[in-house]
């Protein structure tokens, strides 16, 4: 038990960062952010319990639950995805260093709030590409899709995006 | 914004990476999940009722372990129960299992070792010891005397005989040592009649043979040695003929 409990810590570590940070980008929320990660973490360790052996990849195993809880999110909320105005001034108002770099730099601001616009599988495929360096085959793996459609769905993503932050 | 290149979006993209959870959050969350979880399997583990159980020593481990490490240190403990009952004397609570753990030795080894454990009671003056010690030595003569008899009826060359002698006179030393501490055992005399009718036996067929003058003279010792009921003593001679 203390070997599973030392196995999770370590993935817990590894993969915090990236989990909170794709499910921020999908809910545009700290504290819906912070909730949905810790259902997520939660959820990743009673299976990682029971069955420790048959997770092979823990990221695309986290990332599986977190996709899944955004999207229970929005089902449970009875809303698409859809900018919430009310969202932005809290953001502005997170007073951590690491957001305030984020959010204050325009820049990266109007990208981030474009992502939020986003489609879903757009969404998912820029940031695991861009932000968290995943490789397109694993990208492929996580979405059960071919590599082929993951490139040019990442390409039509980025396009979109584009489009998105020019419209603004 | 109007204008962008698809390397500055990418750029930007990037940057998003600055976004983070607060790190105390982020502490809560981990000490939370794998604590909880902790906190209610050792809910579980523990009995309704208060009862110190070894378990509850190990509560670092899952319950797969505890059971094996619980296995393991009660192997432990008998191996030391019986290790440590090996340095008991009749009388003590842990002897029965030195007798338990002697099972397995030949009768006359065993009354051999209540000899010497009287002996040792008797010098160290152990004087609780000494009733519990001299019932014991009794009853292992009793099973000295029959395990003696099954082994002669069985086999009776002059190996078996010499070995029975040396085993009798190992006990019989050990009883001539205690007299002179003062210590009277009593009757022991299963395996004296065992040895009697050994030696009658002999006695028997040596007056059957033909023998040398020498031999003879022997034989009257040997004669003289039984009726003093020194049938150890007699047996030896007997050996000594038959050689």
């Amino acid at each position: 038990m203390e070997h599973i409990r030392e196995q999770f810590s370590q993935i817990y570590d590894q993969y915090i960062e990236k989990i909170y940070r794709f499910v921020y980008l999908k809910v545009n929320s700290q504290e819906i952010a912070e909730d949905i990660t810790s259902n997520v973490f939660t959820k990743g360790w009673e299976s990682f319990q029971k069955q420790e052996s048959d997770i092979k990849n823990p990221g695309a195993f986290l990332y599986q639950i977190a996709m899944n809880s955004v999207v229970d999110y929005y089902r449970q909320k009875g809303r698409t995805n859809i900018v919430s105005i009310d969202s932005i001034p809290q953001i502005a108002d997170l007073g951590i260093s690491a957001h305030d770099k984020a959010i204050f730099n325009a820049d990266v601001n109007a990208v981030k709030e474009s992502i939020y616009k986003l489609k879903k599988d757009y969404q998912d495929i820029l940031i695991w590409h861009y932000l968290e360096d995943m490789p397109i085959a694993d990208i492929a793996q996580i979405m059960d899709k071919p590599e082929g459609t993951v490139r040019v769905m990442l390409h039509r993503g980025l396009k979109e995006l584009k489009g998105i932050i020019k419209e603004s | 914004m109007t204008k962008i290149t698809e390397k500055q979006l990418i750029k930007s993209l990037q940057q998003l990476k600055d976004i983070k959870p607060r790190k105390e959050w982020a502490l809560l969350l981990k000490s939370q999940i794998l604590n909880a979880e902790y906190a209610e399997q050792r809910a579980i583990s523990k009995p309704a009722k208060k009862t110190w159980s070894i378990l509850e020593f190990l509560p670092s481990f899952d319950y797969q372990k505890q059971l094996a490490y619980a296995f393991a240190a009660l192997v432990f403990l008998i191996v030391g129960v019986f290790g440590f009952a090996q340095y008991t004397m009749p009388g003590d609570l842990l002897f029965p299992i030195k007798r338990i753990a002697e099972q397995t030795q030949n009768p006359m080894q065993v009354a051999y070792n209540r000899s010497e454990d009287l002996v040792q009671i008797v010098k160290e003056n152990k004087t609780h010891n000494l009733e519990p010690a001299i019932s014991e030595f009794k009853a292992s003569m009793v099973d000295a005397a029959k395990k003696l008899t099954q082994d002669l009826a069985q086999n009776s060359d002059n190996n078996s005989i010499k070995v029975a002698i040396a085993e009798v006179k190992k006990i019989q030393d050990n009883q001539k040592q205690l007299e002179t501490l003062g210590i009277n055992i009593g009757e022991t005399k299963d395996l004296d009649n065992v040895l009697a009718l050994l030696v009658q036996d002999q006695i028997d067929t040596l007056n059957e043979s033909t023998l040398t003058e020498e031999q003879q003279e022997q034989l009257i010792e040997i004669t003289k040695l039984y009726d003093e009921e020194q049938y150890s003593d007699a047996l030896e001679k007997i050996l000594l003929i038959n050689q």
